[in-house]
C-alpha cells in the first residue's frame, strides 16, 4: 500500500545539516497494524507526517498506493488524503466550536455527500462508537478518552483506508488507553483498516502486527 | 457549507466575546458615524435638486484697474432679455429682485413685516418647476396688483379657508397711498421646497415693481446698472454652458457702458448651476446664506477615515488573533478542508461581524438621525433620511470595505501548515507584524489629525469671537425702521417716537442706521478723490447713520469730527474709515480731511476718519466705507440699553411704537446675538468635528487594546523568565509599552504635516485667522500618545502582576 524508497528529510542550521529522517525505505501492506517506537526526537511524529502527507521530505520516493506522491502537486495530495487517510492525534484536536456530532460531520463536509447521507453516516458512527447521547456536547464538557473517541470517529467517517495515530493515548490514563488500543485492534481485525501509530508505550506498540524502531531519523536494528 | 460556515462563524463570535465587542463597537461606531455624515451630505447636496439640470444662475464680476473689486450673486436686468435676442440656446429667463413689505389682512388685523418675498418675471413657475396648490399658473402672474403666497403664508393669513381670490394689503415705503396701503389680489398658492437657495414666502410679478417705480417706458429692460436682480437661464438640451460662458465678454462689450471704454472698468458674466449655487456660491448678495462646500468635504472626509479606522481595527484584531485560530485552522486541513473552504469561512465571519454591526448601525442611524439633525441645526432641511444615491453610495463603501477587511485575515489564517500549528510552538509572522504596525501608524494618523484639527477649528471660532470688532456691539437692541409712512409724513412720526423712546429708564440712546453690525452691505457704488483720475475710482461700501450713530457704537474718531446738527453743511459731508482712506491714496487721516470725494453725482467733504472696525465679522475683510449722514433712514433703530431688565424696556418700547408707527410690525433682536450667529456654522463643525475625533481616537484605542492585549499574551512567557530573574515591574511595563509607543509617535510624525496641510486649506474661508502654531500639535500628539498609553498600561500592568510560575508551566 505504501512505499518509501531512500527517504530523506532535513534542516540546515548554520550551515550544517541536521537528518530528521535518513535514508528511509519501509513498505506498509494493506491491513496491517504497524507501531512506530524510538525515543523523544527520533522523528517518529515526522515519518508520520511524512505519510500522512502533512509534511514534505527532502529527497526520496513516496508511493501511496502505487502513485507517486513526491511527484504531486499540494493539490491532488490534499485530493489522496482527503480520501484514504485519517488522522489521530494525541491532543485529539477537536475543534472548541463544534458540537461531537459537528466535529464528526466535519471532514464529510470538504469531500462531496449529500446533507442526507452526512446525516446517516455521522448517526452510524455515533451509534459505533456509543456516543449518540453526547452527540450535542461540546468538546470542552467531555472527558480526554471521549475526546479522543470522538476523534477517532472523526478519523474514520470517511471510510479511509489508512488510519494514523499520533500517540493516541498519551494524555489518557491507562484504562482509557487500553480502551482506544483495544478499540484500534477491532478496527484492523474487523474492517480491515490499515493502521500505523506512534507510541512511546511498550505496552500498547503490542497492540500492532509489526513494531518499526526509529533512532536519530533511522531505522534501528 | 455556508450554512456549516456562518454557524461556526457565529460561535466564534459569541465564545470570544470580548474580540467580538470590540470588533463590532468599533464597526459600529464607524458605520453610524459615517452614515450619520451621509445624511448630513446628503442634504445639503440635495439643494435644488428640483431645478432641472440645465438650469443657471448668471453672476457678475466687477473688475476695476483690472483689479476684481467685488463678486455679485445678482447681475442687471437687462441681462436676460438681451440673452435671450442674442442666444437661441437660452430657452427661458426669470429673474428676481427682493421686495421687502408689510403684508396687511385687514380683515382679521393680521400683520407682518415680510422679507423673505421677491418680484419675478412670470417664468418663474417653469423655472424653479413650482406648481400652484391653488389659482392658475397661466395667469397667476400676468399683472400688477397680483400676488401669490406660499401655503404657510397664505395660512397665516387666512387660515384654512382658500387665499385665493382674497385682498391682501401692500404696504411700502415708496407707495404713495401711505397709510392706506395697495390692494392686491392673491392669485396662487404655491409651495417652495424647503431646501434651496431661495426661501420664497411671496412674489409680485415683476410688472408690479415697474408700476411702484413707475417705469412706463419699461426701462428696466435694458437697464446696465442697479445689479440687484438676480438672473436665472435655462439652456436649450444639449447646449454647452461653457460655449454660452465663451460669448459673455461679446455680450458684455455690446451692452454694457464700462466694457466699451478701454477696459479700467469692466463687468465678467459667469454662470453657476442652481444646484450648486448652495454649497458653491459665497458672493456679495446671495439669496440666503449658504452653505460651505468646503465643510462637507472635510466632514465626508472624516466619514471615510472613520470607517476606515474600524476596519484596519478588524484586520489588526483578527491576524492578531490568529494564534488561537491556527490550531483550528490546522485540524480542519487535515481532516481535508482545502485553503479556498477556510478562506470561505473566515470571509463569513467577516461578513457575520459585519453584517451584525451594519444591522445596529442602521438601526442607530435611524433613530439618531433626528438628533443629529437638530444638533446641525438642519431639521428644516432634512428632507430624506438619505437620498437613494448615498445609499448605495454606503452599501458599495460597506461591500467593499467587507471584502478588503476580509481578504487579509482570510488569506493569513487559511495559509498556516497544519503540521507546525498542530505542534503548538506557533507565533505569528514578522511580516504580518509589520502590516500591523502599518495599519496601526494609520489609524494613529487619523486621530492625530483630527485632534490637530479640533483644536484649530476651535481656536479660530475663539479667536472671531473675542477679536476686538472696533464697535461696541453689546447691549444693543436693534429694531427694524418704520418703513410703511411716505418720506413726506415719516419725520413727524420718528421725532415724537424718538423723544419718548429717550425717556425711558435704561435708555442710553438710538441711533438709526442703513445697515448695523454683521449686515452684508448692498449698497455700493464708485468712489475717488475730487479731481483725481477715473482710474482711481474705487468701490465704496455705504451706511447711511443719523447723528448719534457713531458715539452710539464707540466707533473712534482718528481724525476730524462726528456729524453735527450744528454745522449744515455736513449734509454734504462724509466720514470714511482708514481702509478707505488708504484706498484713495491719501497721505493720512489727516490730511484727507476737508477734501472732496466724487461719489456717484455727488461731491461730498470728508469731514472725519474713523479707524477700521469689522463691519461683518471677522470671515470677511474690511471693506472701504463712506458713511453718509442720512438723519431719516429708516431701515434699522440701534437702542443702546443700560438697564437690567431687557424685557420690561421692550415691552415699553412696544407700547411706544404702537402709538407712533400703528402700521408697521414691531420686531426687534439683541445685536450680539445675531452677530455671533455668524460664526454658529463654524462653531458647529467644530463640534462636529470634535465628536469625530472623539469616535476615531476611541475606535483606535479599543483596536490598540486588543492588539496589546494579544502582543502580550503571546510574551507572557517571556515576562515570566524575566520577572523570574528579577526584572523590576517598571522595566517590563516600559518593555512591553515601548513598541506600541513608537508606533504612536511614528504616526504623530506623519500627522503634522498631513493636518498642516489640511487646517491650513479650511482656514482659508476666513479673511482673519489664526496661525497655526506648534504647540497644536504637540497637544493633539499628547493626547493620542497618553490615551494609547493609558489603553496599553491597562494590559501591561495585567501582565506584570501574573504569577510567573503559572505563564511558564503553560510552555
Amino acid at each position: 500500500m505504501i512505499e518509501l524508497k531512500n527517504i530523506y528529510k532535513y534542516v540546515t542550521v548554520g550551515g550544517n545539516k541536521t537528518f530528521l529522517l535518513k535514508d528511509l525505505n519501509l513498505t506498509f501492506n494493506e491491513g496491517e497494524f504497524v507501531s512506530i517506537m524510538g525515543p523523544s526526537g527520533s522523528g517518529k511524529s515526522t515519518l508520520l507526517n511524512v505519510i500522512g502527507m502533512l509534511d514534505g521530505f527532502d529527497e526520496g520516493e513516496y508511493f501511496f498506493l502505487h502513485e507517486s506522491v513526491h511527484k504531486m502537486k499540494e493539490k491532488q495530495r490534499s485530493q489522496l488524503y482527503k480520501q484514504y487517510i485519517g488522522f489521530v492525534f494525541q491532543a485529539y484536536h477537536l475543534i472548541d466550536e463544534l458540537t461531537v456530532y459537528e466535529n464528526i460531520e466535519t471532514p464529510l463536509l470538504y469531500q462531496d455527500y449529500s446533507a442526507g447521507e452526512r446525516k446517516a453516516m455521522v448517526s452510524d458512527m455515533l451509534d459505533r462508537f456509543n456516543i449518540v447521547g453526547k452527540k450535542d456536547l461540546f468538546p470542552e464538557q467531555l472527558s480526554g478518552g471521549q475526546q479522543q473517541l470522538v476523534g477517532i470517529a472523526r478519523a474514520l467517517i470517511a471510510k479511509p483506508k489508512l488510519l494514523l495515530a499520533d500517540e493516541p493515548t498519551g494524555n489518557l490514563n491507562s484504562k482509557q488507553g487500553q480502551e482506544i488500543m483495544e478499540l484500534f485492534k477491532k478496527l484492523n481485525q474487523e474492517d480491515g483498516v490499515t493502521i500505523i501509530q506512534v507510541t512511546h508505550s511498550e505496552k500498547n506498540a503490542e497492540y500492532g502486527s509489526r513494531i518499526i524502531n526509529l533512532l536519530d531519523g533511522r531505522i534501528d536494528k | 457549507m455556508w450554512y456549516f460556515n456562518f454557524k461556526i462563524a457565529y460561535r466564534n463570535l459569541l465564545n470570544r466575546k470580548g474580540f467580538s465587542l470590540l470588533n463590532i463597537l468599533g464597526l459600529t461606531i464607524g458605520m453610524t458615524s459615517c452614515l450619520l455624515i451621509f445624511h448630513y451630505v446628503s442634504n445639503e447636496k440635495s439643494f435644488d435638486n428640483f431645478v432641472s439640470e440645465d438650469t443657471y444662475r448668471i453672476r457678475l464680476d466687477y473688475y476695476q484697474e483690472g483689479k476684481l473689486e467685488w463678486q455679485s450673486a445678482t447681475s442687471y436686468p437687462g441681462i436676460a432679455p438681451a440673452l435671450k435676442v442674442d442666444f437661441p440656446e437660452v430657452k427661458s429667463t426669470c429673474r428676481l429682485i427682493d421686495a421687502d413689505v408689510v403684508l396687511i389682512n385687514k380683515n382679521s388685523n393680521t400683520k407682518f413685516h415680510e422679507k423673505q418675498g421677491y418680484f419675478g418675471d412670470t417664468t418663474f413657475f417653469s423655472m424653479f418647476n413650482v406648481n400652484l396648490i391653488e389659482g392658475n399658473k397661466q395667469t397667476a402672474l400676468n399683472g400688477p396688483s397680483k400676488i401669490i403666497l406660499s401655503s404657510v403664508t397664505a395660512k397665516k393669513y387666512f387660515g384654512n379657508s382658500p387665499a385665493v381670490g382674497k385682498t391682501i394689503t401692500v404696504k411700502h415705503a415708496s407707495l404713495e397711498s401711505d397709510s392706506l396701503g395697495m390692494p392686491f389680489e392673491v392669485t396662487g398658492v404655491f409651495d417652495f421646497p424647503k431646501n434651496s437657495h431661495l426661501d420664497i414666502q411671496y412674489l409680485f410679478p415683476l410688472s408690479t415693481l415697474k408700476s411702484m417705480i413707475k417705469d412706463t417706458a419699461n426701462s428696466i429692460e435694458k437697464l446696465f446698472d442697479w445689479y440687484d436682480y438676480y438672473t436665472y437661464i435655462k439652456l436649450a438640451p444639449g447646449s454647452d454652458p461653457k460655449k454660452l460662458e465663451a460669448a459673455f465678454p461679446a455680450f458684455c462689450k455690446k451692452y454694457m457702458v464700462e466694457n466699451q471704454e478701454g477696459g479700467n472698468m469692466y463687468n465678467v458674466l459667469s454662470l453657476i448651476p442652481v444646484k450648486d449655487i448652495h454649497l458653491h456660491s459665497n458672493y456679495n448678495q446671495e439669496a440666503e446664506v449658504n452653505g460651505s462646500g468646503r465643510m462637507v468635504y472635510f466632514l465626508f472626509l472624516i466619514a471615510i477615515f472613520i470607517i476606515v479606522i474600524a476596519w484596519i481595527n478588524y484586520i489588526n484584531l483578527t491576524t492578531a488573533r490568529s494564534a488561537e485560530r491556527a490550531k483550528e485552522v490546522g485540524v480542519k486541513k487535515v481532516v481535508g478542508a482545502g485553503r479556498s473552504d477556510l478562506i470561505k469561512q473566515f470571509f463569513a465571519e467577516n461578513i457575520l461581524l459585519n453584517s451584525t454591526s451594519l444591522v445596529i448601525s442602521v438601526i442607530l442611524f435611524l433613530s439618531l438621525s433626528n438628533t443629529f439633525d437638530h444638533f446641525t441645526q438642519r431639521s428644516d432641511y432634512s428632507v430624506t433620511v438619505l437620498s437613494s444615491s448615498y445609499w448605495m453610495w454606503f452599501i458599495l463603501l460597506f461591500a467593499f470595505g467587507t471584502f478588503i477587511s476580509g481578504i487579509y485575515p482570510a488569506f493569513v489564517l487559511s495559509g498556516f501548515q497544519p503540521v507546525k500549528v498542530l505542534k503548538g510552538a506557533f507565533k505569528n509572522t514578522a511580516s504580518g507584524n509589520w502590516l500591523r504596525k502599518g495599519l496601526t501608524v494609520s489609524q494613529f494618523v487619523v486621530s492625530v489629525v483630527l485632534i490637530a484639527g479640533t483644536i484649530i477649528v476651535f481656536q479660530q471660532v475663539q479667536f472671531m469671537r473675542k477679536k476686538e470688532l472696533g464697535a461696541n456691539i453689546n447691549q444693543t437692541l436693534v429694531l427694524e425702521g418704520a418703513g410703511t409712512a411716505s418720506p413726506s409724513r415719516y419725520m413727524k412720526l420718528y421725532q415724537p417716537f424718538k423723544t419718548e423712546v429717550l425717556q425711558l429708564p435704561g435708555i442710553k440712546s438710538l441711533a438709526a442706521s442703513s445697515n448695523v453690525m454683521g449686515q452684508e452691505i448692498y449698497w455700493t457704488n464708485a468712489a475717488k478723490l475730487f479731481g483725481a483720475n477715473d482710474k482711481s475710482y474705487i468701490t465704496a461700501y455705504n451706511l447711511g447713520v443719523d447723528y448719534d450713530f457713531v458715539p452710539a457704537y464707540e466707533l473712534k474718531m482718528v481724525a476730524g469730527r462726528n456729524f453735527s446738527p450744528s454745522f449744515k453743511s455736513d449734509e454734504k459731508g462724509v466720514l470714511l474709515n482708514e481702509h478707505a482712506v488708504r484706498l484713495l491714496n491719501a497721505k493720512s487721516a489727516a490730511d484727507i480731511i476737508n477734501k472732496k470725494i466724487a461719489n456717484g453725482n455727488d461731491t461730498l467733504a470728508v469731514i472725519g476718519v474713523i479707524a477700521d472696525y469689522h463691519h461683518e465679522g471677522v470671515h470677511k475683510a474690511v471693506n472701504p466705507l463712506l458713511i453718509k449722514l442720512t438723519p431719516d433712514i429708516r431701515r434699522y433703530y440701534s437702542i443702546k440699553m443700560t438697564g437690567s431688565n431687557p424685557q420690561e424696556t421692550i415691552a415699553s418700547l412696544k407700547k411706544i411704537w404702537d402709538r407712533n408707527f400703528p402700521d408697521d410690525e414691531f420686531k426687534y433682536f439683541f445685536l450680539d446675538e445675531t452677530f455671533q450667529a455668524q460664526y454658529t456654522a463654524d462653531e458647529l463643525f467644530g463640534k462636529v468635528f470634535s465628536i469625530f475625533a472623539f469616535l476615531a481616537i476611541f475606535i483606535a484605542c479599543s483596536g490598540l487594546l486588543g492588539l496589546s492585549a494579544y502582543s502580550i499574551s503571546q510574551r507572557s512567557k517571556e515576562i515570566g523568565i524575566r520577572k523570574v530573574l528579577g526584572a523590576s515591574v517598571k522595566s517590563i511595563l516600559v518593555l512591553l509599552s515601548r513598541d506600541f509607543m513608537l508606533l504612536v509617535l511614528v504616526a504623530f510624525l506623519v500627522a503634522i504635516p498631513l493636518s498642516w496641510y489640511l487646517m491650513n486649506s479650511w482656514l482659508q474661508d476666513f479673511a482673519y485667522r489664526v496661525s497655526i502654531s506648534w504647540w497644536v500639535f504637540v497637544t493633539a500628539g499628547g493626547i493620542a500618545f497618553f490615551m494609547a498609553l493609558l489603553t496599553i498600561t491597562t494590559q501591561t500592568l495585567k501582565a506584570v502582576k501574573e504569577n510567573p510560575i503559572k505563564n511558564l508551566k503553560t510552555e
